[in-house]
Formats: structure tokens, C-alpha cells, sequence
């Protein structure tokens, strides 16, 4: 049944016969067999599988095996964010008329393939190739040449969600608490950017990479602020599968805003060569790894309407069909 | 003309309720009196005559009245019937618009929020010609329905938006 609302995706590939046929039907056959289920079977099984790498390491049981663990992450990361792509094509699909939440959709789906390439980028993988890559300026500089776009498709597909679902006027209104909240983040920003001795790039050599890893931290933080106006719609709702995607697409830049906000204070608050906590950095480590899986389950729920809709739709005929015979 | 009787005397002799010395001595006056014989004749005729149409118009009145109260309480029937009919007529559309209401309301929740069904409903009615969700009737249905998918389109997408609107017509 699934697939047969996936046909939808063809106004994303028109012509049948374009060179993206084969990467549709594979789109069409991932997104038909994603539920929130399976997203959260996928993050439950890239954490255990890290940890069971990292902790026997941690406790001394065998050596560091840097290689598997960068794997599971480049893997596991990837896999997520290529999930979060297919659903966030197949959502953008759907709406036909709906300009704002297609073009909402499709820039959520960019900043999944964006985010797709950052993490092979960033992957210490290539440090087989390379050795020191990860501790080179060039890997800041790939790494933020990545952030800095994926945050900005990010903020635009907020606020054009934000936009899309403020004029239908339903009455979603922002609270004070909203505006409190976001000239919060605001200063936070300003902060930072007074304070960006603090950031991992702070230091390199490419004045590219300074400056766009600041342009990414101002994006992610508008992002956060529209997050949480898109949060605050969501409360309004009164429950559903809506809601929970939103409060879901506010998971996901809050908790990368936060963990850039702890990783600066902690680079500013350690000594030189000193390091942070052994459960403190796994934590952090975690976090990063469960961020793209909260994208993937954002438009999992979403997408979990449509086929709810689809559902209902059949039962919904096959009754019509039946009182129509009687 | 009534010589030696008071009128009072004569009327308690016609109407039977005088005693009976002044009864004798009044008949013994009428053996002999033509002109009150004459006068007894007529006021007894005249009594007899009132007493049977006082008894008809009795019966009249009373079967008046009982006609009058079962008319009336046909008419408090009529007009409560009428009224029922009335409050019926209105309450069942209304009751079968309202469960419509509510079923859309129980399709659009799951997707994108109780409140937001609500809300949604709210608006389709404002922005179609029932102008308030009190006023959808079925005459006004179809356009409520339209506006209300076209906010689903936005709210729950538009497979849920095409669901919405074949619930409206079920």
C-alpha cells in the first residue's frame, strides 16, 4: 500500500525516463519500508554497536579500534541521514499544491544530503588515507564548506514550515516565553561569536574556515529560534503525528546548538592537553550520534501521516463499497 | 288582577312550594275567578316552558363545554405537536451536521492534533458561506467541506486532505 502513495515522488522525478529513474525507485522502495519503529531500532543499534566498540577500550580490555568505531559512526550516520533524505522527499512529494511545505520538505531533504557529505568528510577513515587528517586545518575547512549550507537549507525549510502552517490562521501564536527564549539564544550567539577563541576553528589557518564556521553558528542559531516557534505550533496542536515531528525537528537543532554551546565552553574551560571527563566525552559522543537519527524520526512521523491517511482511506472505500452493494 | 294573593304567594303556588292552607285557598279562589284562572294558566304555561328550554339550554352549555375543552386540548396537541415536529425537524439535521463534525474532527486528530481539528473546522466554517461552524447545513456542506480540505492539505497533507474529504461525503 505504501508504495502506491510513493508513486507521489514521480512530481519530483516527472519524466519518467530521466536519468534519476533508478535513484527514485530506490528512494520509493527505501521510504515504503521506514517506519519510526525501524529509525529507532537503527539509533538503538548504532549507539550499542559504538559502544560495544569504545567501552572494552575505555576499560582497558583491548586496544582502541579507531578504525571500527569510525565506521560505525561514518556508516551508521550516513544510513540515518540517507533515511531522513528518502522520507523528506517522499513528504515534500505529497504536497503538490502546498508550496511553502513542499519547498519546506525539500530543503530539509538538502540539508540531509548536505549533512550525508559533512560526515564522510569529517570521517577519520581518511585518516588511512591521510594520515592526521582529522587533526588537519583542511578537515575543519571540508567539515564547515559542508555545516555552513546544511545549516541554512535548515533554517529555510523552519521557516518556510513556520510560514507555510502561519497562513493557513489557525491561531498558532508565538508566547512571550518564545521571545524570551529566543533572544536567549540570540545572546548566546553574540556570546560566542565575543568568546569564538572557544571554537574549534578559532585557530585555524584559512580565514574561510573561521568565518564559515561563524556563519554556521549564526544560521544554526536562527534555526534554533525558529525551532521554537515551529516547537510552540506543536504544543498548540493538541497532539498528533504533526506534533511529534515538529517537537522532533526542534530536538534536532536545539540539541546541535547546545552540544556546539558545550563543546566551546568546554575547549575554553580545559587547560592545554587536558581532557575532558571519560563518561563526559561519551556522552557528548552519543549525542552527535543520535542527532541525525532525531532527523531521520522527525520525517519518519511525518511520514507515518501519510500512510496512516492511505490506511484509512482504503478501509474507508472498502466500506463505501460494501453499503453500495447492500 | 291577582286580588286577594301577593304575587310572592302566586309564584310559591306555580312553582309548588306554599303551604297547604294558603294552596286550598287559593284554588278555592280560582273555582270561582275566570280572570285568575287565566292568569294561573298562563304563568304555569309560561313556568313549565322556561323550566324545559332552562333544562335544554343546560345541556347545551354543558356539551358546549365538554366540546370546548377536548377542542381545546386538540389544539394544545396540535400546536405541541407542531412544535416537537418543529424542534425535530431542526434537531436532526443539526444532530446528523454535528456527527459529521465530529467524525471529521476524529479523522484530523490522529494526523496533526485535537486542537488543531478544532481549530481547522472553525476556520473552513468561517471562511465558507455557513460563516460560522453553528451555521453548516447540509445545503452549505459541500463548500464547508472544500475550505476544510484545503487547510487539511496544509495540517495533515494532502493524502490526509483527500482523506478528510471522503469522510465528509461518507
Amino acid at each position: 500500500m505504501r508504495n502506491t502513495e510513493f508513486a507521489s515522488l514521480n512530481s519530483v522525478f516527472p519524466t519518467p525516463h530521466s536519468p534519476f529513474r533508478i535513484l527514485h525507485s530506490v528512494i520509493v522502495m527505501i521510504a515504503a519500508r521506514i517506519t519510526p519503529k525501524v529509525v529507532w531500532f537503527g539509533l538503538a543499534l548504532n549507539l550499542c554497536a559504538w559502544l560495544g566498540c569504545h567501552l572494552p577500550w575505555r576499560a582497558g580490555l583491548t586496544p582502541r579500534l579507531w578504525v571500527t568505531e569510525s565506521a560505525i559512526r561514518t556508516g551508521f550516520l550516513c544510513l540515518a541521514y540517507g533515511l531522513a533524505l528518502a522520507l523528506n522527499l517522499e513528504i515534500a512529494a505529497e504536497y503538490r499544491q502546498t508550496r511553502w511545505l513542499r519547498v519546506a520538505w525539500l530543503a530539509l531533504a538538502a540539508n540531509a544530503s548536505v549533512s550525508i557529505i559533512r560526515i564522510v568528510v569529517e570521517s577519520s577513515l581518511f585518516n588511512l588515507i591521510r594520515p592526521g587528517y582529522t587533526r588537519s586545518p583542511l578537515w575543519g575547512l571540508l567539515q564547515h564548506l559542508a555545516i555552513a549550507p546544511a545549516n541554512a537549507f535548515l533554517l529555510f525549510g523552519l521557516l518556510a514550515m513556520w510560514w507555510a502552517y502561519h497562513q493557513v490562521g489557525l491561531g498558532f501564536a508565538i508566547e512571550k516565553r518564545d521571545y524570551a527564549a529566543i533572544a536567549g539564544i540570540l545572546v548566546l550567539l553574540v556570546a560566542l561569536i565575543v568568546f569564538r577563541q572557544g571554537l574549534s576553528e578559532a585557530r585555524s589557518p584559512y580565514a574561510v574556515s573561521r568565518w564559515l564556521q561563524l556563519i554556521g553558528l549564526a544560521l544554526l542559531s536562527f534555526s534554533a529560534a525558529a525551532s521554537l516557534a515551529t516547537h510552540r505550533m506543536a504544543m498548540q496542536m493538541g497532539g498528533g503525528k504533526l506534533a511529534v515531528a515538529l517537537r522532533l525537528l526542534t530536538l534536532y537543532t536545539l540539541l546541535r546548538g547546545v552540544l556546539v554551546l558545550l563543546q566551546a565552553g568546554q575547549r575554553m574551560s580545559l587547560m592545554d592537553g587536558q581532557q575532558a571527563s571519560a563518561s563526559y566525552s561519551i556522552f557528548i559522543v552519543l549525542c552527535w550520534q543520535t542527532i541525525p537519527w532525531i532527523a531521520a524520526l522527525a520525517a519518519a512521523y511525518r511520514a507515518e501521516m501519510i500512510v496512516h491517511a492511505a490506511r484509512e482511506l482504503k478501509q474507508q472505500r472498502a466500506a463505501k463499497a460494501v453499503l453500495a452493494s447492500v | 288582577m291577582m286580588h286577594v294573593f301577593t304575587e310572592e304567594k302566586w309564584n310559591d303556588y306555580i312553582e309548588g312550594q306554599i303551604d297547604d292552607e294558603a294552596r286550598d285557598r287559593i284554588e278555592a279562589h280560582l273555582i270561582g275567578c275566570l280572570s285568575c284562572w287565566e292568569f294561573y294558566e298562563r304563568m304555569a304555561n309560561a313556568t313549565r316552558a322556561l323550566r324545559v328550554s332552562g333544562a335544554g339550554m343546560r345541556a347545551i352549555f354543558a356539551l358546549q363545554d365538554q366540546q370546548l375543552s377536548a377542542g381545546l386540548r386538540g389544539v394544545f396537541a396540535k400546536i405541541n405537536g407542531v412544535e416537537v415536529e418543529r424542534s425535530e425537524r431542526v434537531a436532526r439535521p443539526r444532530r446528523a451536521i454535528q456527527q459529521k463534525l465530529d467524525a471529521l474532527t476524529a479523522v484530523m486528530a490522529p494526523m496533526c492534533g485535537s486542537q488543531t481539528a478544532i481549530k481547522a473546522l472553525r476556520a473552513a466554517a468561517q471562511v465558507s458561506p455557513a460563516r460560522s461552524l453553528e451555521w453548516v447545513t447540509e445545503d452549505n456542506w459541500t463548500s464547508f467541506l472544500s475550505s476544510l480540505k484545503s487547510i487539511a492539505a496544509v495540517m495533515c497533507g494532502e493524502t490526509g486532505a483527500r482523506l478528510v474529504w471522503e469522510s465528509g461525503q461518507f
